[in-house]
């Protein structure tokens, strides 16, 4: 399932921008010219922090399940059925 | 066989509620302008502003289609075009300017360039199958380094475009200028006359349909759909007019859309894409040449990377070291917010003109009520969030 | 009154476009096998999704009672932990982990940090015992066949403490030993009280094991059969309350036989496993396709007809191919591409028509005529309106039940999409049809209209090669029957001279021992 896989990257790439974004919020902190209170900027860089991280959880989970459903395809046809 | 009249079985019964649902990015669109204009005071209504968006947007539209080409294959992307477009400046630049090479060889040699690396990137997703963020990413880390060596030449890391007018003038700048505020024609008209060829087009089709025996929408269904085209194109046009005429970059856009809708809805290698995302395997076994396509979406996506390079550079009269920079982050949020599924298999160009304008709207509507850049970072986290949210939705609902 | 364990009340449950199913009634008594049978699309699959929690409650009407108490299930979870434990008809095995990892999975045995193993191998191998598997739980799932892989998933139910086990087609992919393994494992849970509803197509199974059988037809139910009597009920009584009228045969006759010249001619076949090159999955096959004629192939699962069609479909699968192909009496040598072979006039309808066949996520309209764009488009522009009266063209030729051609064929049933993939391969006017499996999971009433349409395919000329496991299909639709076991061909046959028991016969004395 490439499909999966792909889907997963881009999850995780939205996920890490999502990150940079709270890390730019985070950066700015010191600037005089802002009007976006200190609350208000925790809050988002939270926010953003969390989302991003479950982002990349997610497409990490996604990534695995995909591979999983690749390794089943790859596997050797099973012998044909015996009981024992 | 006899001309079957335009029976009740012919027409397509439209339902209200799958109309808003397929139109539903469109009405958000309207509804976000409208938001903004009474924001910004009417501000966001000023032929000003129309120029505006389509010059600071030109580059998403264009490599938008490229990224839309590829997620379909499979919800592939190109993590290097941004990088790409800051090397490629960099190597006008050089061309132009340090080298005074003509123009016209220029284009061509930096269109060259972009084949020689499609070529190669292409080759090393469909043929050597290394996964195509990998072979991306590549691209992401080192052209932008490269770029900057090269812009290392000129003390100030960027090299002038000023002299190269020609250049500047196929890639930017108004055709037909006229001063602001006056009525431009040539603007106008080229507008009424796309209005015009919208209705003409619609409704020839619907004559042939019914002559053929297929089946048409409700007439009403047809004249709401080219009569506000029709609308929307003249209102653009009409604006545009006002602020100095038809901006170059337009016609770029124009063509590359429209030739992109085509591709994608009119031609068998369109439809071949649309499969290939859909299921690579069926499409294998269709005889379906699945590597010549992902071949083909890269190669696609490096020649208008370098378009897109180009009117950057021109926008800005120079080559710059952080050219392009979030260009592939801005053409995949295009993308998933006009509805390209990230798995792949579906998407339209329209969807992604629609995802981009939108995005493009927001920006400009943010930066005109002077918002805060901190929360205009707010806001572009949470377009993301709501488009990636969306995609997730609607997989679960597909399933 | 008697004492249900399960009622479900009044359901009817609605997808966009579709209504699955429609005040669907079904009461099962504490300790009985219940059967539930009907056509594909019919509903029941959807119906035992309802009652598991996969569709949860608010997205179906009507009720679920249990035990005598109202149900609003939000998952599987909620369902399992009143003992409802569904096992799905694709094994959810991970094959890389024993059999005690994947009993416990999600269910683990210990503290959140820790699990405890010990508790885990003990604990599953008494459950092992209870489904009569001697293996021990820490083997590893891909060691062991399928038959016993889906005693692995019952031995997980019953780890989960199930008192209402649901069997989605618990035999499709058994052999008829295994099959029975299965079946008489389900009567001595029924006598230690285990109550258990079972879907399957199988009505000779469904007769052999059901206590009731609740047969549904397009998404209601049509009735419930009391096999209680003396004599298990006979399969046509179940056929005729799930189709609606009475078939006397289930395979149509072939009219006008007319059998030609070779068209399909192949020696001395060999093809090696792509990631193991040394093993020959295909062992020096040679087997010829007259014009109008049906050739079947007989054969146990993993005998390698799979591969032996795909490989001569251009190379689609396998390394190391050796042998000759001649196609109208003149040698080929396709490249490796499926449309190679296609040029050359083959055709390969796929066994897994969800998996590799079709592309669910287009219409029918896309999906038919896929393989054959350039006839509906000229200079790689394709015109719309004639593949829509193509795509229409087939959908009545073959009675593809479906409202319209611009339908997702993901939202067909098992039979419908089948029609659309047969569609797609007539459209292309191919010669030579190899058909993978061509009635696989469907109910009886749309495999006669398939059986139809291969016949049809033979009366037009074309050479048709059908794969099939089973063996009354075999029998009564080919000309003649090659037998595959293990990667060869061990027998040949007229389909005048053959009978079950002599294809049996010759596959378990070519059979290597173990």
């Amino acid at each position: 399932m490439n499909n999966k896989q792909n889907r997963s990257y881009l999850y995780g790439v939205v996920g890490g921008y999502l990150l940079y974004l709270a890390y730019e919020l985070f950066a700015d902190r010191q600037d005089p010219n802002t009007t976006m209170m200190p609350v208000v900027r925790w809050l988002f860089v939270g926010l953003f922090t969390v989302a991003g991280i479950f982002l990349l959880i997610w497409a990490t989970r996604l990534w695995l399940e995909a591979r999983k459903g690749q390794d089943e395809e790859e596997r050797p046809p099973e012998n044909p059925n015996a009981m024992k | 066989m006899d001309r079957p009249a335009a029976n009740q079985s012919n027409i397509r019964k439209a339902d209200l509620a799958s109309l808003l649902k397929k139109n539903a990015m469109l009405i958000i669109l309207v509804l976000v302008y409208i938001f903004f204009t009474i924001m910004t005071k009417g501000r966001m209504f000023r032929p000003n502003s129309f120029a505006s968006l389509i010059n600071q947007n030109a580059y998403v539209y264009i490599i938008g289609c490229g990224m839309l080409m590829c997620m379909l294959t499979g919800g592939n992307i190109d993590l290097s075009c941004g990088a790409f477009v800051c090397l490629l400046g960099a190597l006008g630049g050089m061309m132009m300017v340090y080298w005074g090479m003509g123009t016209a060889i220029s284009i061509i040699a930096l269109l060259a360039i972009g084949v020689v690396y499609g070529c190669a990137l292409g080759a090393i997703i469909a043929y050597v199958h290394v996964p195509p963020w990998i072979a991306t990413l590549a691209g992401y880390l080192a052209f932008r380094g490269l770029g900057t060596a090269i812009l290392g030449v000129s003390s100030t890391n960027s090299i002038s475009f000023n002299s190269k007018q020609e250049f500047l003038s196929i890639f930017s700048g108004t055709l037909f200028k006229t001063p602001e505020g006056t009525l431009n024609w040539p603007c106008l008209i080229v507008g009424l006359v796309a209005a015009a060829l919208v209705i003409l087009l619609v409704f020839r089709n619907r004559a042939v349909r019914l002559k053929k025996g297929y089946e048409v929408d409700q007439i009403g269904m047809d004249v709401a759909k080219c009569g506000l085209s029709a609308a929307a194109i003249i209102l653009v046009m009409y604006k545009l007019a006002y602020s100095g005429g038809i901006p170059t970059v337009l016609v770029w856009v124009g063509a590359v859309v429209l030739f992109y809708s085509f591709i994608t809805s009119k031609t068998t290698i369109g439809r071949h894409f649309y499969v290939v995302g859909g299921n690579i395997e069926a499409a294998r076994l269709s005889g379906v040449d699945t590597r010549r396509i992902m071949f083909i979406a890269y190669l696609n996506m490096a020649i208008l990377t370098s378009i897109a390079a180009m009117t950057t550079v021109s926008r800005f009269t120079a080559a710059n070291a952080d050219a392009g920079k979030n260009f592939e982050m801005d053409a995949i949020s295009a993308c998933v917010v006009g509805g390209v599924s990230a798995s792949g298999g579906a998407g339209t160009v329209l969807g992604m003109v629609i995802g981009a304008t939108l995005i493009g709207v927001i920006n400009l509507g943010m930066f005109q009520v002077n918002l805060d850049a901190n929360y205009q970072r707010v806001v572009k986290g949470f377009v993301l969030l709501a488009a990636v949210v969306f995609d997730i939705l609607s997989k679960k609902k597909a399933r | 009154m008697t004492n249900y364990l399960l009622e479900m009340r009044h359901i009817t449950k609605t997808f966009p476009g579709v209504k699955a199913l429609d005040n669907v009634n079904l009461q099962v008594e504490e300790g009985e096998i219940h059967a539930l049978v009907g056509e594909n699309g019919a509903g029941k699959s959807t119906l035992m999704n309802v009652l598991s929690g996969i569709y949860p409650y608010g997205t179906y009407e009507g009720d679920i009672v249990y035990n005598g108490k109202e149900c609003k299930f939000n998952s599987i979870k909620d369902s399992e932990k009143l003992g409802i434990v569904i096992i799905h008809q694709e094994l959810a095995l991970v094959p890389e982990m024993t059999i005690g990892e994947n009993m416990y999975l999600g269910n683990e045995r210990g503290h959140r940090l820790a699990i405890d193993w010990n508790t885990t191998y003990s604990e599953a191998d008494k459950y092992l015992r209870m489904v009569g598997l001697s293996e021990s739980s820490k083997t590893q799932v891909k060691d062991i066949g399928t038959g016993k892989q889906q005693l692995v998933e019952i031995a997980k139910a019953l780890a989960k403490q199930a008192k209402l086990l649901i069997l989605d087609e618990p035999t499709s992919s058994l052999n008829e030993e295994d099959s029975r393994a299965l079946l008489d494992l389900m009567l001595g849970f029924k006598k230690q009280g285990m109550t258990m509803i079972i879907i399957s197509h199988k009505l000779n199974e469904v007769a052999y094991v059901a206590d009731k059988i609740t047969v549904i037809r397009d998404g209601t139910t049509i009735e419930t059969i009391d096999n209680h009597g003396r004599e298990p009920v006979s399969e046509e009584r179940i056929i005729k309350g799930m189709v609606g009228r009475e078939m006397t045969n289930r395979f149509p006759k072939r009219e006008k036989v007319k059998i030609g010249d070779v068209m399909l001619e192949v020696d001395n076949w060999t093809v090696h496993h792509p990631l193991y090159p040394e093993r020959k999955v295909v062992d020096n096959v040679s087997m010829f396709v007259r014009k109008g004629e049906v050739v079947g192939i007989y054969g146990l699962m993993g005998a390698g007809r799979t591969e032996l069609a795909m490989s001569i479909f251009g190379q689609s699968y396998g390394v190391n191919i050796t042998g000759q192909l001649k196609i109208n009496g003149r040698e080929v040598h396709l490249k490796k591409s499926a449309s190679d072979a296609i040029k050359h006039g083959i055709a390969y309808v796929t066994e897994d028509r969800k998996g590799n066949g079709l592309v669910l996520s287009q219409s029918i309209k896309v999906n038919t005529s896929l393989a054959h764009l350039d006839a509906v488009s000229s200079h790689t522009v394709i015109d719309g309106d004639k593949e829509y009266a193509v795509a229409e063209e087939y959908r009545e030729k073959l009675k593809t039940k479906t409202p319209t051609v611009e339908q997702l064929v993901g939202n067909l049933s098992g039979g419908n999409q089948q029609k659309v993939l047969l569609a797609k391969w007539m459209f292309a006017e191919q010669d030579i049809m190899l058909l993978d499996e061509p009635t696989r999971g469907i109910d009886v009433g749309a495999k006669y209209e398939i059986y139809c349409i291969i016949n049809d395919l033979a009366a037009a000329g074309k050479s048709v090669v059908m794969i099939s496991s089973e063996l009354p299909e075999v029998l009564a639709m080919s000309d003649r029957i090659y037998i595959m076991n293990e990667g060869r061909f061990v027998g040949e046959m007229k389909a005048s001279e053959a009978t079950q028991e002599k294809i049996m016969a010759v596959i378990l004395q070519s059979g290597r021992s173990a």
